[in-house]
């Protein structure tokens, strides 16, 4: 089920059927809770935890590839997920974050030198990602893939169904436009 | 907005042009852009950024990730300045804070993976008024409470200067009495938030401190659950129980099951083992979460006397009676949740004994364990015929179960048993769709290590995991059976819902005109196979070891005729088709056999239905209590035949023998759900809320999500507690009780627009709902006025006082004055509604309620003295 489900069309936007949805969508809160947890214990220091996208998203897989539901999908559907969750992850961090220091004056006062820029652009990357969706989903999946799920260029392009070279040309073009909107936005 | 177009004219112009030289890249761009100054522009921007190559998406998202996740820098949160940091652990940062306007000294605790939902939120507030009201010398104050802006919960609490409990024994190289001693004070604090229905979740010693004083200080009360919360929200109940500490946590807590009283004796037994052998009984330091869960699931401790022992290098001596210490921690610390101390006051008494130099409560293990061991070690010495008893029930059921279900670790304590189906065209045994399943359910019912659902014939053809899923339990009995000539046969299931498993089953063939053998053959069943399978281990082992079983004391028939009847009686499609035959026939069986229970649970409820539906008025009414009180005497651990009988007695106004018949149940079963609802019934028809409510609490610890517990709302409702009462209605979530009730809630809270939504599709035609509902829609008053004047008083008084409270918030006040006369006559006391109940406001001033006040609180005075004697 979960299978049909990704090769939609275009499953990132929407046009899925109810079901199939509703499926992605308990695919999707399962790795998004996985993830969310793994981010936790990098944060707290354990030694030999690591924030790199490919080892988290690939012990999230570890992890609940045996659960129910989880097993029709294949590892690299399952990837094309995880990316997905890990950009609402850092997102919903960074959001949490600025949340904070806009309360400022009332009751909760930070450190403004720790203030980074990581975090606006990457607010900014994901309302640019999502106006790249709604013109060609699927180079803003590819950047998804690759960006947040640390896909290789050979997974994504066997995810897209494209060749190696067109993932390179588009990713190139993508990266482009994108800086030059977190620039301008 | 650009279109697709024009992204891909961009795209193109940018490729041509990216990889050229300066000048001949300017030429190409120009030609390419022919007068498109914005095309050529944001191309322009795109090569100049590609060549720069230093956006976001240039870094590794590792590098990002760290910067985005790491905590920001707080210096002052809800008037406390942040001093230093304190700690840091699994579920946020405390910090060292001053009051700002004070200046004294508080414990700042952030829970930074708690990442709440809005309607969370909302309920913390709530929560925090609970745990604010813990007021005890052991346990740290929770002096404030709020979540920032984003929502992440935050706590101050009383600052302790002290060390962890471990950590002091060592420094002051304390004795064991001395030890035991700060335990005890450790569980009196900790028994005392159970009372207040607050489990801590995540006792260890980083949590306890003694002060310098030798005073001990309990922290974060009920803060786990905060975590365990937003866990559970996300569906994903094991994400929480990563972020506590798992060399603490109980087996119930590693699968990420419900949490109770018996997790906190859990930990408490970990507590006390390291406090006497000096070290954890897992050592889980280095292992993965999943060694360290597989660990405390599956392994058996060492004694703590045996680390004491090769540690001094020998023999323990002195005063010290390691055995007894030996069976304090472990019958704390079992792992099976029914088998240790029922309640923190059980193990508190043990210490006491144990310091009083007085036998222990707790068994070495009782039965269960020696026989394992005895088993497991001296195989040899078994008797022949012991051993072939053994090898019989290994390989008719456990054996099997381990094998195919490998990946559970123990069997699912949670049984619901379903109606039979008939499977075959003979329909003239269709009672035993009913009769088996409920027997079996019986017989399920005596074992404490389970705790089996009432069964309820009316889900016949239902699905089973969708029972079970309604019931919350987490295996189900199902079966069928099919009569051919005059033989019958019978299969029986169990199966595991999580997995779909099928965990045992059996089928066999009977002559049908056996009745009596029918019903030992499943005895015999859920004695050997079925029982020890869902985890009843007292029904197996006391077989293998040739003790009586649990099942040999129970009320078995024992006269073919009489059973036939019995039979019969209850193929009779109940009260309502025919009441009195039915009744005579169970009289009939009962002259025969007066010593089978169940027929006289059975005759209960046909006089009860007599008395409520039919004609049998008061003669009806004294039957269903004759007849409940013997069934509740030939099976005094039966919580439903006990229920069945304070259920007849409070609706009877006997509230005081009600409540007599219940305490003493709870007595014998205290590990039972069912039995502290069944107290908290009577005494909330007392008109003692707030015992009732602890029984509540109570029940809700042992069996938390337990629907049938849903009622429990009515006591908190009438105390004015309306996010407990809340809690308690969501048990049963969408059903047409709860939708209701609902109504009563947000009515008392002045909602009335709430309620109206609230409401279920058709009014309850019980408890003046119809006229509820016409006020509320507005109808005309003559309507309203016409509905409430054919309102009767029933035989339930508390529904009479629920109608009274309606009848009451719809303007007729002189319907309300009478059906809350019926209710207080009845026996319902009505306390503290008669006082503080917003919807009887209306009634208050009239003439004629002082005189029901009276009455009120002359029932309640008259359980008093009746409960004193």
């Amino acid at each position: 089920m979960i299978t049909v489900m990704v090769e939609r069309e275009n499953p990132m936007d929407g046009a899925v059927p109810g079901g199939e949805r509703k499926a992605l969508d308990e695919l999707f809160t399962l790795t998004y809770e996985e993830l969310r947890r793994l981010a936790a214990v990098v944060r707290r220091g354990d030694p030999s935890a690591t924030l790199n996208p490919t080892a988290l998203v690939n012990e999230a897989w570890l992890k609940l590839s045996g659960s129910p539901g989880i097993g029709a999908a294949s590892e690299l559907h399952f990837k094309r997920i995880a990316a997905r969750a890990m950009r609402q992850v850092l997102v919903e961090a960074a959001r949490r974050r600025q949340a904070g220091k806009r309360s400022g004056g009332r009751t909760i006062t930070f450190d403004e030198s720790l203030v980074v820029t990581e975090e606006r652009d990457l607010l900014g990357l994901d309302a640019a990602l999502s106006d790249l969706a709604s013109i060609e989903p699927r180079q803003a999946q590819m950047v998804e893939a690759r960006f947040f799920g640390g896909l290789e260029v050979a997974e994504v392009a066997e995810l897209l169904d494209v060749s190696e070279a067109t993932i390179l040309r588009d990713w190139r073009a993508a990266k482009a436009w994108l800086a030059h909107e977190l620039r301008i936005r | 907005m650009m279109d697709r177009e024009r992204w891909d004219r961009i795209q193109d112009v940018f490729h041509r042009a990216a990889d050229l030289g300066e000048a001949e890249r300017e030429r190409v761009l120009e030609d390419a852009c022919a007068g498109d100054s914005e095309l050529l522009d944001h191309v322009r921007a795109m090569i100049e950024e590609d060549s720069r190559g230093e956006s976001l998406l240039d870094l590794d998202v590792e590098q990002v990730a760290g910067r985005i996740l790491d905590a920001p820098a707080i210096q002052e949160i809800g008037g406390y300045q942040i001093q230093r940091l304190l700690g840091e652990g699994g579920m946020g940062v405390v910090y060292l804070a001053a009051r700002k306007d004070l200046g004294n000294l508080v414990a700042l605790k952030i829970l930074r993976e708690a990442w709440p939902s809005p309607a969370r939120r909302q309920r913390f507030e709530s929560e925090q008024r609970t745990l604010a009201q813990l007021n005890h010398p052991s346990i740290a104050r929770l002096y404030d409470a709020g979540t920032l802006a984003d929502g992440t919960p935050w706590f101050v609490m009383e600052y302790v200067d002290g060390v962890p409990l471990t950590e002091y024994c060592r420094a002051q190289d304390c004795g064991v009495d001395e030890r035991l001693k700060l335990f005890r004070a450790v569980c009196e604090a900790v028994e005392y938030a159970h009372q207040h229905g607050i489990i801590h979740r995540d006792l260890k010693p980083p949590n306890i401190l003694v002060r310098a004083d030798g005073c001990v200080r309990l922290l974060d009360f009920g803060i786990a659950k905060q975590i365990e919360r937003g866990a559970l929200e996300a569906n994903q109940t094991r994400t929480g129980m990563h972020l506590l500490t798992p060399a603490y946590a109980s087996p119930e807590q590693i699968r990420g099951e419900a949490v109770g009283i018996a997790s906190d004796v859990y930990s408490l037994g970990v507590i006390l083992y390291e406090l006497l052998a000096g070290r954890l009984p897992f050592d889980v330091a280095d292992k993965t979460p999943a060694e360290a869960a597989s660990l405390i699931a599956m392994e058996d401790p060492v004694k703590p006397s045996a680390i004491v022992a090769r540690n001094s290098g020998g023999a323990t001596t002195g005063t010290v009676s390691w055995t007894d210490l030996d069976v304090l921690c472990l019958a704390a610390m079992h792992k099976d949740r029914g088998r240790r101390y029922a309640s923190v006051k059980a193990l508190i008494s043990d210490v006491d004994h144990y310091l009083k130099h007085e036998p222990l409560e707790a068994h070495p293990d009782s039965r269960v364990y020696v026989a394992g061991k005895f088993l497991r070690r001296n195989w040899a010495a078994v008797s022949v015929a012991a051993l072939v008893a053994a090898l019989l029930l290994f390989a008719g059921s456990l054996a099997l179960t381990l094998r195919r279900n490998a990946p559970v670790v123990t069997p699912p304590r949670t049984v619901a048993v379903l109606p039979f189906a008939n499977t075959g065209s003979d329909h003239s045994m269709d009672f035993l769709g009913s009769t088996i399943p409920g027997e079996i359910a019986r017989l399920l019912g005596r074992a404490r290590s389970l705790t089996v659902r009432p069964f309820d014939a009316s889900r016949a053809g239902m699905d089973a995991r969708k029972a079970a899923r309604q019931l919350n339990a987490a295996s189900v009995v199902i079966g069928h059976f099919v009569k051919e000539g005059d033989q019958l046969q019978v299969a029986i299931e169990a199966l595991d819902v999580g997995t779909n498993y099928s965990m045992w089953r059996d089928t066999f063939i009977i002559p049908a005109a056996n009745t009596i053998g029918l019903e030992g053959a499943i005895a015999s069943r859920t004695r050997n196979g079925l029982g020890p399978t869902l985890g009843a281990k007292e029904f197996a082992w006391a077989t293998v070891m040739g003790g009586d079983s649990v099942l040999e004391t129970s009320s078995r028939p024992k006269n073919q005729r009489a059973y036939d009847l019995f039979l019969q009686a209850m193929g009779m499609n109940g009260p309502l088709e025919n009441p009195k035959l039915a009744r005579t026939m169970l009289e009939q069986s009962l002259a025969l056999d007066p010593g089978y229970a169940p027929a006289w649970n059975a005759l209960s409820h046909m006089c009860e239905g007599d008395s409520w539906y039919g004609d049998g008025g008061k003669e009806a009414a004294e039957c269903a209590l004759n007849a409940a009180k013997r069934a509740a005497q030939l099976d005094p651990d039966n919580v439903w035949a006990v229920d069945g009988l304070t259920v007849v007695e409070a609706e009877h106004n006997q509230v005081a023998a009600a409540y007599r018949d219940a305490a003493e149940l709870v007595r014998r079963r205290p590990e039972n759900s069912g039995a502290h609802f069944n107290l908290s019934y009577a005494l909330r028809y007392a008109g003692l809320l707030e015992e009732a409510e602890k029984e509540c609490n109570t029940g809700l610890l042992l069996d938390p999500q337990w629907s049938g517990l849903r009622s429990c709302a009515v006591a908190f409702l009438l105390h004015g507690d309306y996010p407990r009462a809340v809690d308690f209605l969501h048990l049963d979530l969408g059903t047409q009780f709860e939708k209701a009730l609902s109504m009563d809630v947000f009515l008392r809270e002045g909602k009335e627009h709430e309620a109206l939504e609230a409401r279920p599709a058709t009014a309850p035609d019980w408890a003046g709902f119809p006229v509820l509902f016409a006020y509320l829609e507005h109808r005309p008053a003559s309507e309203v006025a016409t509905l409430a004047q054919a309102m009767k008083p029933v035989t339930d008084p508390e529904m009479n006082y629920f109608s009274a409270a309606h009848l009451a918030y719809a303007e007729q006040p002189e319907a309300a004055l009478q059906m809350l006369r019926a209710a207080i006559t009845a026996g319902y006391c009505a306390y503290p509604g008669i006082e503080s109940d917003p919807m009887l406001q209306a009634i208050r001033s009239n003439a004629g309620f002082a005189e029901l006040r009276a009455l009120a609180s002359e029932c309640r005075e008259q359980f008093m003295a009746a409960r004193d004697q």
